[in-house]
Formats: structure tokens, sequence, C-alpha cells
């Protein structure tokens, strides 16, 4: 591992994510990339930039406003032999495509007896913060991570943008990837390898005293309040989740064990959230671990405010961390 | 008319939180009455006598011997005659009522002593913002007093490790909300135990752990000691015990115990509990006495009502119990009312200990005496200096009750008590 941090680039989380693109299109002449924007404009986030002068038409896809049509052709190639990249814009937009990915690209391998798997690669925006409200800001993984035979990712690192692409396009599942809108501009270090299969929770931060879930947007968050909590003393484990479905139980239960408190970071709405069904986990398999009850910070329950100051109160915040693991370590939870 | 009573495994003080019970003494349809030994239990502090509390009948045994379960749990049910009694309570008003509730037998009192957060807990919940009726009070306690160790409220993890460590949680202050008991309030216990045996403390070893270790952490401590002449207290010994056989001679602890006992008469404050904030005087002098096992920890049984006792009988009294105490195989056990009724205790260096010994408070008392080893040392006597003995009694008191102008004072007379060994 420490061969390959010595060989770390610094790029932004979206170059990183153009890297894994331009990789999956060289290594495999089956893949393709395909939506709304991606090919002359070069992305309504700017990932695909450059990549339709360089690949092509025939490679680099601009579809028409229709993610429930598009969203299907790419399910049809997957079934017909390819290896295609779809991005929708955001997840907000991905529900019109909800009957393809859940009634179709999910159930297929289980309805057809194992003869048909739908090896596509679904990627999407998601979260808030750019000002960009209700219609395009929300927090929906936990709605796919619901679905059996989805495979839901959230890469918060740059090497994860880098290269869980690649690790997804290689599963023969569908594999959904969510890409924090807030994370894109950030530079960061990514690495000559993956630092683990793309199933895998890593650990972010050694700690000992509280343990912090989080992942995707929510993890430079996590990390800054987990640096802050240090200066008072208070040794926090940080657990990137990166996989969201299936969930690596082992690696958030031996944290839990360890720490024996637990704040769960989630920018989901806490009423039937990921953080609930994190929680549920902690407390069916460790619970005579626990020393406090689990505590979520999650988004206000109400759609995504358009004012800054309105939508940045909605979301989990640093000082929120900060305060929530005070009152945990000083036993007032 | 009759009333069933439940006789529940006893909690023989703070630190008790599970017993055995090891065989009944009685079957059902026994006629019992109060004072009568109905089983053996084993407990931390060894095998113990239990005793009943009321007079009636055994109507049932609901627990085989051999098994061991939690204080509170329901051993047996025992019908009492209660009828003329109840009619009366009932027409008597609302104080009478309280004052009657008061003079619970010893066994609730001291149950309900270690469950005493829980009722206020209850009214305190906001939850629950209609303050409770009297009625509803009295229910409360009732069912917490059959519940009290379930009603500790502790994390998941303090629970677990209390289980494998065999800690009783509730002598424990708890910081988390509610008081419940989290990590870090056993974190001093639990890494004592792996410090001193590599692994789990012994049930006695632990128990004294939990009862001192909540003793130093809540109670304010201060300590006096005063270097007393004892030379008159061993004359009359020596008279006392001049015709007697070696087996009957009265030791000097027993005059200590009396002395003690008639000084708490004019000194009440050091005698009684702390509980729940506030001081409640006892209203009999019960003092315990730090017998140490051959095997190892220590028992503190009481001699009850000990200024009504002559010394011959305290010196009586205190050898049977040191005996019961220490008697592994004999058959011979104390009984459950001499571990639960102290009001005092007293810890005693003997011949071979240290010159002054400064106790540890035992939870809900409010002082401890100890007294170091006899010396011999010069006096002045008048004009000139004789070789005298002296010993040095030494106060350990809970300074939420007792203030250092008082306590000096009780040593004081304490001594002067000893310079008149023929009033005791």
């Amino acid at each position: 591992m420490s061969e390959h941090r010595n060989n770390s680039q610094k790029m932004t989380y979206r170059e990183a994510l153009r890297a894994g693109i331009e990789q999956c299109l060289n290594d495999d002449e089956r893949t393709f990339l395909m939506g709304e924007d991606v090919g002359r404009y070069g992305g309504c986030y700017g990932v695909s930039k450059g990549l339709f002068e360089h690949y092509g038409a025939e490679r680099i896809i601009d579809t028409p406003l229709c993610e429930s049509g598009f969203v299907g052709v790419g399910i049809g190639a997957a079934l017909g032999g390819m290896r295609p990249i779809v991005e929708v814009m955001t997840v907000n937009f991905s529900l019109l495509a909800m009957d393809q990915i859940v009634n179709s690209a999910a159930t297929l391998r289980h309805m057809s007896g194992g003869q048909l798997n739908v090896p596509v690669v679904i990627r999407m925006a998601c979260g808030a913060g750019l000002q960009l409200a209700a219609q395009h800001s929300h927090s929906w993984e936990n709605l796919y991570a619901h679905i059996p035979g989805l495979k839901v990712l959230s890469p918060a690192t740059h090497n994860d943008a880098r290269y869980m692409l690649l690790q997804a396009i290689k599963d023969l599942d569908p594999v959904i990837i969510f890409e924090h809108v807030m994370l894109l501009n950030n530079q960061g270090e990514v690495f000559s390898e993956p630092e683990a299969d793309m199933e895998k929770a890593l650990v972010r931060k050694q700690g000992r005293d509280i343990t912090l879930l989080t992942y995707g947007g929510s993890l430079p968050k996590v990390l800054m309040a987990a640096a802050e909590l240090e200066a008072l003393n208070i040794n926090v484990e940080v657990v990137d989740l990166r996989c969201l479905r299936p969930l690596d139980t082992s690696t958030i239960l031996a944290s839990v064990k360890k720490t024996h408190r637990v704040i769960i970071i989630d920018e989901g709405w806490k009423t039937g959230s990921l953080a609930g069904e994190l929680s549920a986990i902690i407390m069916e398999q460790a619970f005579w671990y626990l020393d406090a009850p689990v505590q979520r910070i999650c988004t206000q329950e109400v759609p995504i405010p358009y004012p800054s100051h309105l939508e940045q109160a909605a979301l989990p915040q640093v000082e929120k961390i900060i305060s929530c693991a005070q009152r945990l370590f000083e036993g007032k939870q | 008319m009759t009333k069933s009573i439940d006789i529940t495994m006893p909690s023989l003080g703070a630190d008790m939180t599970e017993g055995m019970l090891v065989e009944w003494l009685i079957k059902e349809g026994d006629k019992v009455q109060h004072g009568d030994v109905i089983a053996v239990l084993e407990t931390q502090k060894g095998a113990i006598d239990m005793e009943v509390y009321h007079d009636g009948i055994i109507t049932q045994l609901l627990l085989q011997p051999v098994n061991t379960v939690p204080v509170g749990t329901v051993l047996a049910t025992i019908e009492v005659i209660a009828a003329a009694e109840d009619t009366e309570e009932q027409s008597l008003n609302k104080s009478k009522q309280q004052s009657s509730t008061t003079e619970k037998t010893v066994t609730e009192q001291i149950t309900t002593e270690k469950i005493i957060d829980e009722p206020a807990l209850l009214l305190a919940d906001p939850l629950t913002e209609k303050p409770l009726t009297t009625t509803q009070q009295s229910h409360t306690q009732k069912v917490n007093i059959s519940t009290n160790v379930d009603t500790v409220l502790a994390s998941p993890v303090v629970r677990k490790i209390a289980k494998v460590q065999k800690l009783d949680l509730s002598v424990i202050k708890g910081s988390g909300p509610n008081g419940a008991v989290i990590l870090k309030d056993i974190a001093q216990i639990t890494q004592k135990a792996v410090l001193t045996e590599g692994g789990l403390l012994t049930n006695m070893r632990s128990a004294i752990s939990a009862a001192m270790t909540k003793s130093k952490q809540e109670i304010p401590h201060f300590y006096l000691s005063l270097d007393v002449s004892i030379n008159k207290a061993q004359q009359w010994l020596q008279q006392a015990n001049h015709d007697k056989t070696p087996k009957e001679h009265i030791l000097l602890i027993a005059l200590l115990l009396k002395a003690v006992a008639l000084t708490l008469i004019k000194y009440p404050r050091l005698n009684g509990f702390y509980r729940d904030d506030c001081f409640e005087q006892a209203s009999e002098i019960n003092i315990a006495n730090v017998i140490s096992l051959r095997t190892g920890g220590v028992v503190v049984p009481a001699l009850r009502n000990v200024e009504q006792l002559s010394v011959p009988e305290i010196m009586h009294a205190l050898r049977d119990m040191t005996r019961r105490s220490r008697a592994i195989e004999s058959g011979e056990r104390l009984r459950s009312s001499e571990l639960m009724n102290a009001t005092i205790t007293i810890t005693n260096m003997g011949e071979r200990g240290a010159d002054r010994v400064f106790g540890i408070i035992y939870p809900p008392q409010v002082a401890i005496i100890g007294f170091g080893k006899v010396n011999k040392v010069p006096q002045v006597c008048g004009d000139k200096i004789d070789i005298g003995e002296q010993l040095t009694v030494c106060l350990s008191a809970d300074h939420r009750v007792v203030d250092g102008m008082l306590a000096a004072k009780f040593l004081n007379s304490l001594a002067k008590k000893l310079q008149k060994p023929e009033q005791l």
C-alpha cells in the first residue's frame, strides 16, 4: 500500500472520475458512455469533458432527455454483451428510470434463473450544497441500497473515484455509483491502485472513543470533525462505508466493538434512512458492546432548500458532529 | 383475613447482586415466626442463615436448591394474618400511613435503599408529566422492591462486563443519562480487576472493590485521630479476667465497642445513613466489626443494640460472630440480619496491627472508627513520666453529614468514657 501511496498524484475528484472512465474505455472496447449532454457539452458536471473528441460519437453518446429510455437502452446493451456506462444527471432524475433499474436490471438474473445478467454501470450525481434546490440535490442512495440485485457504491475519496468504476464494470450485475457534487472540485491524492475491493468498508482514521460511520459527500466533513475532536482529546474512528449494498457489516461491527459508541452521519433524511438500517444492524449484532444509544446525524426532513443558509442548515455539518460526539463521550447522550 | 407476602432473595449489603439458595430448612405448610431461620444461602460473604421477618405459614417454596438468583427474586410465599392491622390502616390518615411505611422490615429498607433512585427517576421522567398520586407512588415502590436488580440503569456493554466480572452495578454511581452506569464509571474497577488477578476478581474481592470504590468516589471523607490512654481500661480488664479461663477472657475490643455505643447516644449524627442527599439517623446502635477471613477478604457483621449489652455479653457475642464468620465447614454461619442492619462500623487492628487505621466508610453509613494497636509510651503523670499504654483512635467521617468539631468532640468523649471502664 505504501508503495502505491508513494506514487500518488494530485487531481480533482472530477479528474479522477474522468481518468476512470478513460481507463474503462481503453481496457474494453465493449464499453461506451451514454447520457444527457455527456458528449458535445462534456457532461453536465464536466466529468466527460474532452472524451467525445477523443473517442467519438459511437462511444460517447448524447441521449435525448428521457431517463427511462436511455437507461433501458443501457440495460438492453448490457444484456446484449456490451459493458455500458450510463450517466444519469442527478439522482432526482433517476426516479424516471427507476422502473428500468428496479424492475428490470435488478431482477433479470433472478427471473431468468441465472441465464441473463445485466453488467451495466449507472453513474449519477447526488447531494446538496450547490444551491441546486430540491430538483437536483437529494441523497437517495438508500432507495437503491434497498433493492436486492443491485450493488450500490459511494466513492468518497479521490482514489475511489478513480478506481471504483473499473471494479464496477467488471462486475456481472448492475452497479449504481453515486458521485456527490460537493466533492467534484476538491483536490486529492490518487494512488496507482485501488485500496480495497469495492464492497469493503475502510477505516479512514483509527480511533478508540467513538465510531463515526459515514459515506460519500459527508466523509470530508466527518474527517474535519475528527481532527477537531482530536484537539478536544476525543479520539474517534472514521469508517467510510464505500459500498452501500451489500454493506460490509464485519468492518462496521469490528469498529463498534472497539469503541462502544457510534454516530452515523448520513446526508439522507432520517426516516427510513440507511442510517436507520446501520443502527438496526448494530443493535442486532453488537448490542452488548454498546455503551450509549446509536446516534444519527441526518438531513432535516424537508426538500433541500434553495437559499444557501437554509440549505446549509438542513445538512449534517461539522459543528453538529462535534457537539454530538462531545455529548456522547461525556455520557450525556 | 390473611395476606400473602413474597419472601425474596435478600440483599445483605449494598454490594450484593445475587445469592445462592443452598437448602430450605422449612417445608410448605410449616408455621414460622419472625426471626426463624428458614434457609441457608451462599453469598459473596459466605454461607448465611436466612431469617423470616413475619409470623405465618409458608405456603409455597418457589425455588429449588441449589440455585443462584438475583437479589429480589421471589423464593417463597408466606401467608400472614394481618386482618386487624389492615382495616385499621385503611382508616388512618395519610401522615399515619407514611409513618407506617417507614416501619418496614429491615430487609425492605435495605432493598429499597439500593433502588432509591428509581422512584425519583420515574417521577422525574418528562414522559409522565402528571404527578403520581400517593397510591401510585407506593405501588411503584412495591414493584421496585421485587425487581430492584433490573432497575439499575446501565449500558449494554457495562451489563455484559458486570455479568462476566460479577460486578454489582447498583453500588456504582452512574454518570450517564438518568444516572445510567456507563463504561467510564467502571473503567477503574475493570482495570483493577485485570491488574490484580490477571482477569477476573473473586466474588468477595469484586464486592469489596465495588463498595469501597463507590465510597471513595462519593463520600467526602475526613479523618481525625486521638491518642487515648488505656491504663485504666487495661487494669479493669485484668481484674475482670482474674478468675476467668483464657477462653472466657474479656478483650479490650469489647470495652471499646461499649464505649463507642454509649458515646454514639450523645452523638447520633455519626450513627445512621446518607441516602438521597440527606442523612437519616438510625434508631438503633448496631456496630459492625470488620472480621478478616483467613482465606483473604473481610466480612462486617454487626452487633445489635450494643448500648444495651453488658461488656461480657458483647465479648460473648463477638466471639460467637467471629467464629461463625470464619467457620467454613462447621455448619455455623452468620445470619442475614447481622449483615444488613449495621449503622456504623469499627475496624480493630489488634496486637499485630498498625499504630493507626483510617478506614473507608461502608456506604450508606457515615462513619467508621479505627483502633490501632496498643503501644507502651511515656506518659506524663503529674510531675513525672511513667510508662503507660495507649492506642490511637481514628475516626473517618462523611463531611456531608458531620463537621470536624463534632467529630473531635466525639473522640474526646469516647476517650473520657475509656477512663472510667467500671461505668461501661
